[in-house]
């Protein structure tokens, strides 16, 4: 019997090469090469002049410019090519961007999304994020930030560290100095219980002098407020920090004391720890933050001994104040000034007094300024930091008290 | 249309067969002639005629290099042709008292004959005798115990089996020295009547293991066993699979490990690969150095065997389906390297994986194949198109390159050859699957090779033990090589009949009576 051409042997190869045109058939339809589409690494969402019409701009990869090992440092050019198209909606612009690239668009990358601050005034944001959240590619945990000026300025930047500004704001985002708020993030906000929502606002860093005019990067600047998906207002990088602190969401910040006048102690937070506990008493409703934050000592710019436990004390009680002030900075601007909950008191309450909560939900606008914030703070030294006494002074000077 | 056809036996093999069958008959004249038929035009067959004792006429047959010459001279020819006085009655009787033989068989057929002659042992053969005498003065020339190549060690025995039966056999005995290590033997192969023995320690190994075993053999009807693949692929459980259902090996330490787990080892004459059944699929990720070396290197080095494993299988076909499809997977950073990498590259990711990988495997084929002299020319012309050429002339991207020398090395990790072959095999089916389906044909890939994997038996052993089904107590020497100390049980499949290796779970202390 000939094994190769027996018919049980014919049968199973049939039987294969059918089985295969069923891979081969189906297979390959979403295929598609690395080289064949255009990287987005950043876009940015700005009011077009024409009504109801967005500009979208994005930044795309220019692989041809990225240096790589063998072919010598430094591309011709900038690794990334910015281009723009203006559109009904965001899809509708993509697609018209689609026309002016040679390649696919391709949103799985695009970790920044800048919105531009016309458009965030202008309200009506959702049917944006509705988009960055239904199409399958744009990732849901890309950063979203308001710019101060125009969006697609920042787009066109050249950061002097990073590769592109895209990458250069996914790390100021990641590395928290101010709000950092992802797509997911943001839409919770906005159908939470508060309606209130945070982005950071970010600002072109002037360039220096010397440099070229792109050669320059945005920071974070401060923070946008919104109510609902428009705009209303924006705070500034120190009262961003006090509202941070209630959100629970700060990290790496110095904080600043001044024991004596004109001398200063900084500490550095090593871990912190923010609840915010709300009651109702007799119809008075409070919230109570309670902070607990360990620090270390990094500079001591006063004659105080920092290892003796009466300094440490008054230090803290100072950082207590400090703290404090800084709190209510940012609660009378934006629980007072703005009248809107972006600090997360709404979720507080509901959770704790649900049927309290239903009687106000509907109009808890009215309700917020009235909320008594209270905060209970408690600032520890735990570390005098590697040096005990405060460098440059005799032992005399040291003052233990 | 293609109706089986009768085999047609050889007609010449079936005289032959008839012939080896018959009795030697008294008439020295008759047994000559017939056995000179037989070795007609074999020039190496010696035919020595003499006159015993200036009397008894006598034949001489022995093939020349096979057995010992100056033996033969000295204590047979000598004594034969010493004048005697007087008449003998019985020559063989005589003769038995009278060579300085350690050895020495009767013959009674031409069989007999045959086989004693093809050996090497000289046959006597009188006249007005029926029967002939063998002489054990077999010697040939073969190879001395080396360092086996295949399976190198840098801790552990440096003996290896040679392609002699009774060097292999005393190899396995002298670690072995138990009477109850049992070897019993069989002759395969028409024309090449090769020595098989099977080797087992009784009261280890299943006496059913070893009954299927010897059937198995025995229903083997092949004209040539020139090596031990022969036999395992006649005996295997299913043939049709990639994946090596006996272990192949050259090492005498490594059998006798196994025999100790209850396991069979067939040894075939002319080859220094033993087989050893049944085995599980993680016997063959084991070293011998693992048992050699110290518990936490060995089970460290196992783990990076078991990783290395699965890249040297998914390696290039993730590559693919992840540059192909799901090309958010990848941090962008890296993603972005491999775009600029990928630039210059005219093909597809399939084409370029597919076109790399059997170029390797082409060059690693030919660095086998070729003299040792040429084959370092190979390896260098071959960095040099793999590496450094095709990435400049813009062929192939340069994280392709990676991928496929990654998977070469992981491949060459795998302890034994068989199973990186099975492993290599089966990567270009990946790389098809992961081009057309992403990673979803990859998981549809693995998940055919694992059904396949829990289906196969080798001897009726499941494959994935302990694995599936699962057996808690193996997992000392799966995953992690366990301490001697702690390995006090035998593989339970295995090993059941004697499930004990060691009285109890304990480790050596200093004792306590120093103090």
């Amino acid at each position: 019997m000939n094994l190769f051409l027996s018919r049980k042997f014919i049968i199973t190869l049939t039987s294969l090469l059918l089985l295969s045109s069923s891979f081969l058939l189906t297979g390959c339809w979403d295929r598609k090469e690395v080289n064949d589409m255009a990287m987005v690494l950043g876009a940015a969402i700005d009011k077009s002049k024409g009504k109801n019409s967005i500009e979208l701009t994005i930044q795309t990869l220019n692989p041809r410019n990225v240096s790589n090992g063998q072919q010598g440092t430094g591309g011709r050019g900038s690794i990334i090519s910015v281009r723009s198209a203006v559109g009904k909606n965001m899809a509708d612009a993509a697609s018209k961007l689609q026309t002016k690239i040679s390649r696919q668009i391709f949103w799985g990358h695009c970790k920044i999304f800048i919105l531009g601050k016309k458009l965030a005034k202008q309200g009506g944001l959702d049917p944006e994020i509705d988009f960055l959240l239904r199409h399958p590619e744009p990732r849901e945990n890309a950063h979203l930030f308001v710019s101060d000026g125009k969006a697609a300025d920042v787009m066109e930047l050249m950061p002097p560290l990073d590769q592109y500004e895209g990458e250069a704001l996914r790390r100021l985002a990641q590395m928290r100095t101010g709000a950092a708020v992802t797509v997911n993030e943001f839409e919770e906000m906005l159908t939470g219980d508060a309606g209130g929502a945070i982005l950071p606002l970010i600002k072109i860093l002037p360039r220096l002098h010397g440099e070229e005019k792109k050669e320059t990067s945005a920071y974070i600047a401060g923070t946008a407020i919104f109510k609902k998906d428009k705009m209303i207002g924006q705070i500034n990088a120190r009262v961003t920090r006090g509202l941070l602190w209630l959100r629970d969401e700060i990290k790496v910040l110095s904080i600043t004391v001044y024991p004596k006048r004109r001398q200063t102690i900084a500490l550095d937070p090593i871990r912190q720890k923010t609840r915010l506990v709300p009651k109702i008493k007799n119809g008075k409703w409070t919230i109570t933050a309670k902070i607990t934050s360990e620090n270390t000592i990094v500079e001591n710019g006063t004659h105080l001994d920092a290892m003796s436990l009466d300094v440490v004390k008054q230090i803290e009680d100072k950082a207590n104040k400090a703290l404090n002030q800084r709190i209510n900075e940012s609660l009378s601007q934006v629980q007072k000034g703005m009248n809107v909950d972006v600090f997360g008191f709404a979720e507080a309450f509901h959770r704790k007094y649900p049927k309290e909560w239903e009687k106000v939900k509907d109009h808890w606008d009215k309700v917020l300024p009235k909320v008594v914030v209270n905060t209970d703070i408690r600032m520890r030294i735990r570390r005098p930091g590697l040096s005990t006494t405060p460098a440059g002074l005799k032992k005399e000077e040291i003052k233990e008290k | 249309m293609f109706r089986r056809k009768r085999f047609k036996k050889l007609d010449n093999l079936n005289t032959q067969q008839v012939l080896k069958q018959q009795v030697l008959s008294s008439d020295l004249n008759d047994n000559l002639q017939v056995l000179r038929s037989m070795y007609q035009d074999c020039f190496d067959v010696v035919f020595r005629t003499l006159l015993m004792g200036g009397k008894t006429k006598a034949v001489l047959v022995y093939i020349e290099g096979l057995s010992n010459i100056e033996e033969l001279n000295d204590h047979v020819l000598g004594s034969l042709m010493e004048e005697t006085e007087g008449e003998i009655d019985s020559p063989q009787s005589a003769l038995r008292e009278k060579m300085t033989i350690s050895k020495l068989n009767e013959v009674k057929t031409f069989a007999d004959c045959i086989e004693n002659i093809s050996i090497g042992n000289p046959v006597l053969l009188l006249d007005e005798a029926e029967t002939g005498l063998a002489l054990g003065l077999g010697k040939w020339e073969k190879r001395s115990v080396e360092e086996p190549t295949a399976e190198s060690l840098v801790r552990g025995p440096r003996e290896g089996f040679v392609e002699t039966m009774g060097v292999n056999t005393s190899l396995l005995r002298r670690k072995i020295k138990s009477p109850d290590l049992k070897m019993k033997s069989m002759k395969i192969g028409s024309y090449t009547s090769t020595d098989i023995v099977i080797a087992y320690v009784e009261g280890l190994a299943d006496q059913s293991l070893i009954k299927e075993v010897e059937n198995r053999l025995k229903r083997i009807d092949i004209d040539s066993v020139l090596e031990s693949g022969y036999i395992e692929e006649l005996i295997e459980d299913s043939p049709r699979s990639p994946f090596p259902q006996l272990i192949n090996t050259e090492r005498p330490d490594t059998a006798a490990a196994n025999l100790l787990e209850g396991r069979v080892v067939i040894l075939v004459d002319g080859t220094p690969f033993a087989l050893i059944a049944p085995i599980g699929f993680f016997s063959l990720l084991q070293s011998p150095e693992d048992y050699y070396q110290r518990a936490l290197v060995s089970s460290s080095i196992r783990l990076l065997r078991m990783l290395f494993m699965g890249l040297s299988l998914v390696l290039p076909a993730l590559y693919v389906g992840v540059t192909t499809y799901h090309q958010e997977m990848v941090p962008t950073s890296l993603l972005i390297s491999v775009a600029a990498s990928r630039e210059s590259v005219p093909f597809p990711a399939f084409v370029e994986a597919l076109l790399m990988e059997i170029t390797f495997e082409a060059l690693r084929e030919a660095g086998v194949r070729l003299p040792k002299q040429i084959g370092a020319a190979v390896s260098i012309v071959g960095a040099l198109v793999i590496g450094e050429a095709a990435v400049s002339a813009g062929l192939v991207s340069a994280p392709m390159v990676i991928v496929v020398a990654i998977t070469g090395i992981s491949s060459f990790m795998m302890p034994h050859y068989t199973q990186g072959l099975a492993l290599r095999l089966l990567r270009f089916p990946l790389i098809f699957l992961a081009a057309t389906l992403g990673l979803l044909g990859i998981m549809l890939g693995i998940i055919t090779i694992i059904v396949h994997l829990c289906t196969l038996r080798s001897f009726g052993l499941p494959y994935l033990t302990p694995i599936a089904p699962l057996q808690g107590r193996e997992l000392k020497d799966t995953f992690f090589r366990a301490p001697w100390w702690m390995m006090n049980t035998r593989p339970h499949l295995t090993g059941k009949f004697d499930t004990y290796r060691k009285a109890s779970w304990k480790k050596t202390s200093p004792s306590k009576e120093e103090k």
